[in-house]
């Protein structure tokens, strides 16, 4: 259970247009142990899909560009795959469920063929046998096998989804990336997605990669989270140390903002101010203009590096690093 | 599905009745007495009022409106030619053939090249292919084709020698009128379908598609085309009406003996029977053209299938209104 | 851990630097650095300036008077006096086409903007009132439609015989459906949105609604339709005085003189080469001025 399926180092990913250019993604690394779910937490534009679309190598074209940095699955650097190798890698060996399943399939294409499509693209098998694989999967997602020739308009949208997962893990991929899969979704059915998300992620022992800005998600599903924000992983550990004990001041403001059954509080708390422009960031520590904690040296000295808190415990937070402050 | 063809008919009857009223209304307007243009200036005044009342035009407009679309639906008759006393109908018919054959062809083979054109531009996104293509389209969609069909006489027949300029009496004759029908259908079909390509490719079940690992080739054939094509058969009858009414100009340019002509020559003459009854054969046929279309959409989008066959919606589809 | 620089931020902070100032971001003037990105769009704007001058200052522009019949030199070719010829009427060509400008402009602009308020009301008060309204308006639209817009302007001009305000008609009738359905989808997609219906929210009056909300956010997609209603205008109208419906000599109009020297297309074709070409740029330059405005006004239809 040690060994490392997925290891990100140093990832840079840029979106560069005539107008400007969006530091999306800047310099995280983590790695992804083998049956693991890893949670990935921030706001919206804190560079989670951005990330995870890294990952897959599927960045807009012309747009997207990975600067530098590597993507290693199981040892091999998936960065410097050619656009062929890359493709046997999707869908094989890494899947990926995105956020609106209303727009995530082919409206002209019955379900039935959209799973079996992923079926026949990496295995050696007739189109017969890809049907009944597609049958197959349909009912291990809770859906009606007979239903696998009707079209995507005919469901509804936790159906769908349930569909967009079945394709996902058509061919068992080693590793599964789930972006906001329940965002779109009732509150009702987010819950049975989760759930069965969560079942078959043990019976087929798939590493996951689980983003969200649900916290209580977080805890209920992943082994380890990493909190991002503007790009940059300020706090990565297991579940207990970030939930018990969170240590970057962004990680502890988003506690704050989750409403409480045990305490009794007029106001949530806010984390002031708005998401850094990620076109625009300020110099030294990004979160520094909405931090509470912030020292005179937050935007002063370079953007501060990570400090292990032992255990695996990374934070990126000038706090840790007393050798600085007293320079 | 037979349930909705049914309805689809039906819904010709309101359509067909309002054009005819609508030709009706230009016809009770039209300057001049039908029955002494018939006769000539040389009637007694006694001949033409037998004439009139022969001819049903001392009745309430009303009656006059009844018999008229009377005459059309049991007898098939859409008046006379004031030129020649022939039934507008005899003459219009064989006239149909060759414009069919010009304009349908044409736009046919326009379709094809165009969507061709308009995939490999929306595949060549922002590269010299695509701006180049762009800027042709554009052209030849903006240009009026007779002034085309003008410039391609002068070149092709006054200066080169090429090719007759006007007349279908050999196979080479086809070939300018078709052409310029043709230019236009290209490029009207290479901007709708490369604009309809951009968008579907931007969708999320392309995403979808490239996560499963499929390859580009497959994602724009098997997953974009067929989103893509959706808008692009929507503007198939309204590109053949387009060919027909440039194709009356161009009949008239090249001197093509098809329904353009047919009813351009009635104008000048003022041959009203024989305009209002050409265009309200024109109409007819378009509009079933519209049906077919309509109808054939169904079958490439399996949304509307649905939609229709379960009846549970009232109203049509918001795509299908458009069409 | 220092920021990494790459070569396109470099690109972006050099021509910001340039640039004195920041220019205040407003929808308008994002369009119009949009547009002014377009090189086909200038070109467009560029060629339809011209035309408008050339309208203004025909009288000044052209040599000739292009009325004035001189049988001394009647079917002369191209020539330093007679830059684009001269028919058989011995009429300068050249002054006839620059007058024609003049002509053919006004005329499809006065067939545009009639086509605005026939059809164009139409299609907003179906819009925005929808229900039975919308319904009616629509099918009456569908039945004009089922004839092909040219031929209905001929059949109308046949019927009311040639001249400006006839032809005017023609084309504001047999335009009245594409009209009205492309401003009934502009008012519908404004009305669809959520800015306008929290505004309906708290409690703004219908005028107020459609002169501070709808007419403001819809009028971006009306001036595309307009500007390109403008070379369809153009382009009807060629077609019908070049068959001989419409207008009557000796109005200069382009049509008219494709029309007049239909009979000399074989002895002497520049005598449509040249008004054949004006009526080619000036359809071309609307389309390109329509369709650079379009992607500027709606960056996401590009």
């Amino acid at each position: 259970m040690s060994e490392n399926i997925l290891s990100v180092k140093n990832l840079v990913i840029h979106y560069e247009t005539d107008e400007e250019v969006v530091e999306a993604v800047n310099n995280i690394s983590f790695d992804l142990k083998k049956g693991e779910i890893l949670g990935l937490v921030g706001e919206t534009g804190a560079g989670k899909t951005t990330t995870a679309l890294g990952i897959m190598g599927l960045l807009p074209t012309r747009v997207g560009h990975v600067i530098q940095g590597s993507i290693e699955l199981d040892g091999e650097n998936l960065l410097e795959k050619s656009p062929r190798e890359m493709r046997k890698v999707r869908g094989k060996k890494i899947s990926m469920i995105f956020q609106d399943p209303m727009t995530a399939l082919n409206p002209v294409k019955t379900v039935g063929d959209q799973i079996a499509e992923v079926v026949l693209l990496h295995e050696r098998c007739s189109r017969a046998e890809a049907m009944i694989r597609a049958q197959k999967m349909l009912a291990m997602v809770g859906i009606v096998p007979e239903r696998y020739k009707d079209y995507p308009h005919q469901f509804s949208g936790g159906m769908k989804q349930r569909i967009v997962i079945a394709i996902a893990l058509a061919c068992e991929p080693e590793l599964l990336i789930a972006d906001e899969p329940t965002t779109a979704l009732d509150v009702t059915i987010q819950a049975q997605i989760l759930d069965m998300m969560r079942k078959l992620q043990k019976e087929h022992n798939t590493s996951m990669i689980l983003i969200t800005h649900d916290l209580g998600v977080v805890a209920e599903m992943c082994d380890h989270c990493a909190v991002m924000y503007a790009g940059e992983l300020v706090e990565y550990g297991t579940v207990e140390d970030i939930f018990d004990n969170p240590q970057h001041p962004y990680t502890v403001a988003l506690y704050k903002s989750i409403p409480s059954l045990d305490k009794d509080v007029d106001r949530l708390h806010v984390v002031p101010g708005m998401v850094t422009d990620p076109s625009n960031l300020p110099s030294g520590c990004s979160f520094s203009d909405r931090c509470d904690k912030k020292g005179d040296m937050c935007n002063k000295h370079e953007a501060p590096g990570i400090v292990d808190l032992g255990n695996g415990h990374l934070v990126k937070c000038l706090k840790y690093k007393p050798e600085v402050e007293e320079k | 599905m037979l349930k909705y063809i049914l309805k689809r008919i039906l819904y010709l009857i309101p359509i067909l009745i309002g054009v005819s009223a609508i030709i009706f209304a230009l016809k009770t307007v039209t300057p001049g007495d039908p029955a002494r243009q018939i006769l000539g200036n040389d009637a007694t005044e006694e001949q033409v009022q037998e004439k009139r009342d022969e001819l049903g035009l001392n009745d309430p407009v009303l009656v006059q409106y009844v018999n008229y679309v009377g005459g059309i639906v049991t007898r098939g008759d859409f008046g006379d030619s004031y030129r020649t006393g022939e039934p507008i109908l005899t003459e219009i018919l064989p006239r149909l053939l060759t414009s069919a054959k010009i304009t349908l062809g044409a736009v046919m083979i326009g379709a094809i090249i165009g969507v061709l054109l308009g995939i490999i531009s929306a595949l060549k996104k922002y590269t010299w292919i695509d701006s180049v293509v762009l800027v042709i389209s554009m052209f030849f969609q903006s240009v009026p084709e007779f002034v085309v069909a003008l410039v391609l006489i002068m070149i092709l027949a006054v200066k080169l020698h090429l090719l007759p300029a006007t007349g279908i009496t050999t196979w080479q004759g086809y070939i300018m009128p078709m052409l310029c029908i043709g230019l236009s259908a290209v490029a009207g079909y290479t901007r709708i379908t490369r604009s309809s390509m951009l968008e579907v490719l931007g969708e999320d079940y392309i995403r979808t598609a490239r996560a499963k690992g499929q390859s580009e080739k497959n994602i724009t054939y098997h997953h974009a085309l067929r989103n893509a094509m959706i808008p692009v058969a929507q503007s198939l009858g309204s590109n053949i009406g387009n060919a027909i009414g440039g194709g009356m100009v161009l009949e008239t340019v090249f001197g093509v003996p098809g329904v353009g002509k047919y009813i351009v020559d009635a104008i000048t003459q003022r041959n009203y029977p024989g305009v209002l009854g050409g265009a309200l054969i024109i109409a007819i046929i378009l509009t079933l053209i519209n049906m077919i279309v309509d109808i054939s959409f169904v079958l490439i989008d399996p949304r509307l299938k649905t939609t229709i066959i379960s009846g549970g919606a009232k109203k049509m589809p918001k795509k299908m209104k458009a069409a | 851990m220092a920021k990494i620089h790459t070569p396109a931020m470099e690109k972006i902070e050099k021509r910001n630097a340039k640039r004195k100032k920041p220019v205040k971001s407003t929808p308008t003037t994002e369009s119009w650095k949009r547009f002014k990105r377009n090189p086909t769009a200038l070109l467009g704007l560029f060629v339809v300036c011209i035309l408008i001058l050339v309208a203004i200052f025909a009288p000044l522009i052209a040599p000739f008077d292009y009325q004035k019949q001189d049988y001394a030199s009647m079917m002369q070719a191209p020539s330093m006096k007679h830059l684009f010829g001269t028919d058989q009427f011995g009429r300068d060509i050249f002054s006839r086409v620059i007058f024609g400008t003049r002509y053919s402009l006004v005329i499809a602009l006065f067939c545009t903007i009639a086509a605005f308020f026939s059809g164009g009301l139409l299609g907003i008060i179906a819009g925005y009132f929808g229900g039975i309204a919308d319904t009616i308006i629509m099918r009456i639209m569908d039945v004009f439609q089922s004839i092909p817009m040219i031929m209905m302007a001929m059949c109308i001009v046949a019927v009311l015989g040639n001249g400006i305000p006839q032809l005017v008609a023609a084309v504001m009738f047999a335009s009245m459906p594409t009209m009205a359905r492309s401003n009934r989808a502009a008012i519908l997609r404004v009305r669809g949105s959520d800015y306008i219906e929290s505004s309906e929210a708290i409690g703004v009056g219908q005028i107020r609604m459609i002169i501070k909300h709808m007419i403001p956010n819809a009028v971006g997609v009306m001036i595309i339709y307009f500007v390109g209603f403008l070379a369809v205008s153009i382009m009807m109208m060629s077609a019908m005085s070049y068959i001989g419906v419409g207008l009557s000599a000796p109005t200069p109009e382009w049509g008219l003189i494709l029309n007049d020297g239909k009979a000399y297309l074989t002895s002497a074709p520049y005598m449509m080469l040249f008004p054949a070409m004006m009526i080619m740029i000036t359809c071309f330059a609307f389309n390109l001025m329509g369709d650079g405005l379009r992607d500027a006004f709606d960056p996401r239809l590009k």
